[in-house]
């Protein structure tokens, strides 16, 4: 059955969510967790990042908690972290099913 | 209005006065087009012009000059997502402070854009993800396509519902080509709202489909036409606006009108005074009324709104006192008479109208009708004139001298 449109995560909303699993945070510190998760490979946008934040919290993934001056800091529901799990299983298989396709192939190099 | 911070590392050339100086060029690219204005930011840049918080004004951009530089120049869609609502000038404070820790200066609001800009070479993009991007692409459908129905309202359902449905006489009231100029102006707005929807909406497809959008589009290629765009809109408002104030300052005045008592015209219709020739007549002067008002159109070469006020003797002891009233047209072809006509009843057709019924008058077309203010109308066309009438006698106690049939058939054997 096709997914609807808000359980399609993108890459970098996997890993704001990700953050999010982590600790309560603001912008800046999101961005700052996912440049030291990735090593470097995701830099997030701070337009990208605030319009993840804006649909994350549309959508109750994330609920703001505190406001100091310029900084909003947000911290994960429960909805956000079921969505967040239901991704890390689906990738989880996404990655067993390639694992078993390159076993069929006898091609097994790549998972050493 | 957030004030513009200094540009890091460009040296500013100043005027005498030591302050910047502001640079004014056209817009080559409509304010949709995002490539189109990124890339042209970013070749400004590269010749020393830098946009000022100024921004934009009436078609035309506002720079200060300073050493040319490589600058990354960003249209980023303003979005209302959750507590982000931004007040539409600038960002919130907090995605501005974001923006900056991570390179990105907040120039300008851009239309449906703010506009950010960033001098460092390896600064990371303000939209890193495609995707992400078309989610605030797809806000601004939304507003175009409301932008859109409101356009067709106000400048195409409103005018003629408000006239239920009449189309060919306010032409006439507005004369022909002003009704088409302001139809054409209306269409521009229209139509440019349709194709600013259609824009967005091939540019969303793009940034779902994970492309990045051309940072290094020709802008040059059409450099011409906004700009002649721009100009010519401004130039056909002025006028347009121009020739609504003149006629609302002659309509105020009263310039078009002519009191009859100071008109020696002989009108192709009958007047009270035609309703016993050689009787004594008089106007009466109520302080309204006993005008008329003439002109020609390219659809109408013959025009007349005529309202009379007067007393006519029938006999020593029996006068006929009231108002006569006139809408007389001849049109260019007979087929817009019968248009015409119908136009007229539609327009009186406001509550307790109520049809009375075809007359035989000897003529092609007779309809009479009680209109909204309860007065006795006749709609009459014969060929290509057309005659909207009414006579409404003040007889007090006495009944009225003439009946419907009796005055319409004045009307009517006048335009024979």
């Amino acid at each position: 059955m096709p997914k609807k449109s808000m359980e399609l995560l993108t890459e970098t909303m996997f890993y704001v969510l990700m953050a999010f699993c982590k600790d309560a945070m603001c912008g800046i510190d999101v961005a700052e967790f996912i440049e030291k998760r990735t090593g470097g490979r995701i830099l997030i946008g701070p337009a990208t990042l605030y319009t993840i934040l804006g649909k994350f919290e549309k959508e109750k993934y994330i609920t703001e908690i505190e406001v100091e001056g310029r900084k909003r800091t947000y911290e994960i529901t429960e909805k956000g972290r079921t969505a967040y799990k239901e991704e890390v299983e689906r990738l989880k298989q996404c990655v067993e099913d390639a694992r078993a396709a390159a076993f069929e192939r006898g091609d097994l190099d790549e998972w050493k | 209005m957030q004030e513009l911070q200094h540009l890091k590392g460009v040296t500013w050339m100043s005027g005498n006065n030591g302050e910047k100086k502001t640079y004014y060029r056209l817009v080559p690219c409509p304010s949709y087009d995002v490539e189109g204005i990124e890339s042209w930011l970013e070749d400004m840049a590269e010749e020393g012009l830098f946009l000022t918080s100024d921004g934009f004004f009436f078609g035309f951009g506002f720079f200060h000059k300073g050493e040319p530089k490589k600058v990354k120049y960003r249209l980023q869609a303003k979005s209302s997502h959750g507590s982000f609502v931004s007040d539409g000038y600038e960002p919130l404070k907090e995605e501005m402070e974001l923006s900056r820790e991570l390179g990105w200066e907040f120039v300008v609001s851009h239309g449906e854009f703010f506009i950010y800009r960033s001098i460092e070479e390896n600064v990371r993009e303000l939209n890193s993800e495609p995707e992400v991007q078309a989610i605030t692409l797809k806000e601004v459908k939304k507003r175009q396509l409301s932008s859109i129905t409101t356009c067709l309202i106000w400048f195409i359902l409103y005018p003629l519902v408000k006239k239920n449905g009449a189309f060919f006489v306010p032409m006439l009231y507005m004369k022909t080509w002003f009704y088409f100029f302001t139809a054409g102006l209306a269409f521009w707005f229209v139509f440019g709202s349709v194709w600013k929807f259609v824009y967005y909406t091939k540019l969303y497809k793009k940034l779902k489909r994970g492309e990045q959008l051309n940072r290094e589009k020709n802008w040059k290629r059409k450099a011409w036409l906004q700009p002649a765009k721009t100009i010519l809109l401004i130039v056909l408002c002025c006028a347009w606006g121009g020739i609504v104030l003149a006629n609302i300052h002659r309509t105020v005045l009263f310039e078009d009108e002519i009191p009859l008592e100071n008109y020696f015209g002989n009108p192709p219709f009958a007047t009270m005074a035609d309703i016993a020739p050689g009787s004594s007549y008089e106007l009466r002067d109520m302080g309204y009324c006993n005008t008329v008002v003439e002109w020609s159109d390219v659809l109408a070469p013959v025009n007349y709104i005529w309202e009379e006020i007067a007393e006519v003797w029938i006999s020593e002891d029996r006068s006929v006192y009231g108002l006569w009233d006139i809408n007389y047209h001849e049109l260019r072809w007979p087929w817009m008479a019968k248009l015409v006509a119908k136009d007229y009843m539609r327009m009186d057709k406001e509550r307790d109208f109520e049809i009375i019924g075809e007359l035989d008058l000897g003529i092609e077309y007779a309809m009479a009708y009680i209109d909204d203010i309860h007065m006795e109308k006749v709609v009459l066309v014969h060929g290509n004139k057309v005659l909207s009438g009414t006579f409404h006698e003040y007889a007090g106690e006495q009944e009225n001298y003439f009946t419907l049939e009796e005055w319409a058939q004045m009307m009517a054997d006048s335009i024979k």
